[in-house]
């Protein structure tokens, strides 16, 4: 247990003790009624999650991982948007279209090393730096605003808030007051910002093809605009 | 500050206000208190907007007695 799990629990029982005591003791309303309001704080320490990883160290391991994808692209000279979609072993990768862009990846498809070839299509196939966090335990049973908004604001402290609408196909994320430093051009242009890869990796994760469409810094706010595409 | 910590000094600070505010008025009803708690519960919990480890329990519970206290006042009220 941590430490504010120690102090949960530590708290509940004597506020207990406390209320027990002097409900049925004392016989001291004020006192009890104190000890209900400890018991009820206890409770609420107890049902904190833990925050074992500060999240500004989130933040910079998700920052370091862009880095070698910006190399990789640097050197194959990619400039393409890429596609994030849900494999079939349920983990979301970026497909980028090698040479002209025709296309999300239609069809079936097995994604298999870094160049996956759908119907004549080339697509070099990159994991993204958020296709790992977005699977972790709180957001199992999430759905995308509640997720999004656990990655971004609590977990790695990315904005300080997160909006979401939705527009028949696309999806509109607004960030207000971005934190994320992705100085690397190529990955923005390529996967977007870190924000934005998050937000597509989601959808992907949700509908099986995501793509950002467009990002606009305005005013303190990030506007990202989504395209969602149904599977095969 | 980590928002959830934040609500739970937040909430501290709050429900001992309320205890020593109300007892030093003289108020020797517990239902008041309890109400108050629940109140001030669900504000904290609605301005900061914390994360729970599971299901939140706890404003499942202050909701079940707040409900049950309101219950036995209109009680009150239409048997006198």
């Amino acid at each position: 247990m941590d430490r504010l799990g120690v102090l949960g629990a530590g708290l509940t029982v004597f506020a207990s003790l406390l209320t027990i005591w002097s409900y049925l003791f004392l016989m001291n309303i004020p006192l009890t009624a104190l000890g209900i309001g400890l018991l009820i704080l206890g409770i609420s320490i107890l049902l904190t999650p833990p925050h074992p990883i500060p999240p500004h160290a989130v933040r910079a391991l998700l920052e370091g991982s862009t880095l070698n994808i910006e190399a990789l692209l640097e050197e194959l000279n990619i400039t393409n948007r890429g596609y994030y979609v849900k494999g079939a072993d349920g983990r979301v990768y970026v497909l980028i279209p090698i040479g002209r862009d025709t296309g999300p990846p239609i069809g079936e498809f097995e994604i298999k090393g870094l160049v996956t070839k759908i119907q004549d299509r080339k697509y070099l196939t990159i994991i993204p730096p958020s296709s790992e966090i977005i699977y972790v335990q709180e957001l199992s049973e999430a759905g995308f605003d509640d997720a999004l908004n656990y990655i971004i604001v609590d977990l790695s402290e990315l904005a300080e808030s997160v909006e979401t609408s939705t527009v028949g196909e696309y999806v509109v994320v607004k960030i207000r007051k971005p934190r994320g430093h992705v100085a690397s051009w190529r990955f923005r242009n390529v996967l977007g910002s870190l924000e934005a890869s998050i937000a597509a990796s989601l959808l992907a994760e949700k509908y099986g093809i995501a793509r950002i469409v467009d990002e606009v810094d305005m005013g303190g706010e990030r506007i990202i605009t989504l395209e969602v595409f149904q599977h095969g | 500050m980590d928002k959830n910590i934040l609500f739970n000094i937040v909430l501290g600070f709050m429900i001992v206000s309320t205890a020593v505010i109300l007892s030093g008025l003289g108020e020797m009803r517990l239902d008041v208190y309890i109400s108050m708690y629940t109140l001030e519960y669900f504000v904290a919990k609605a301005v900061l907007r914390p994360r729970r480890r599971f299901l939140d329990i706890l404003g499942l519970a202050l909701l079940l007695i707040f409900s049950i206290i309101v219950c036995f006042r209109i009680w009150e009220i239409l048997r006198a």
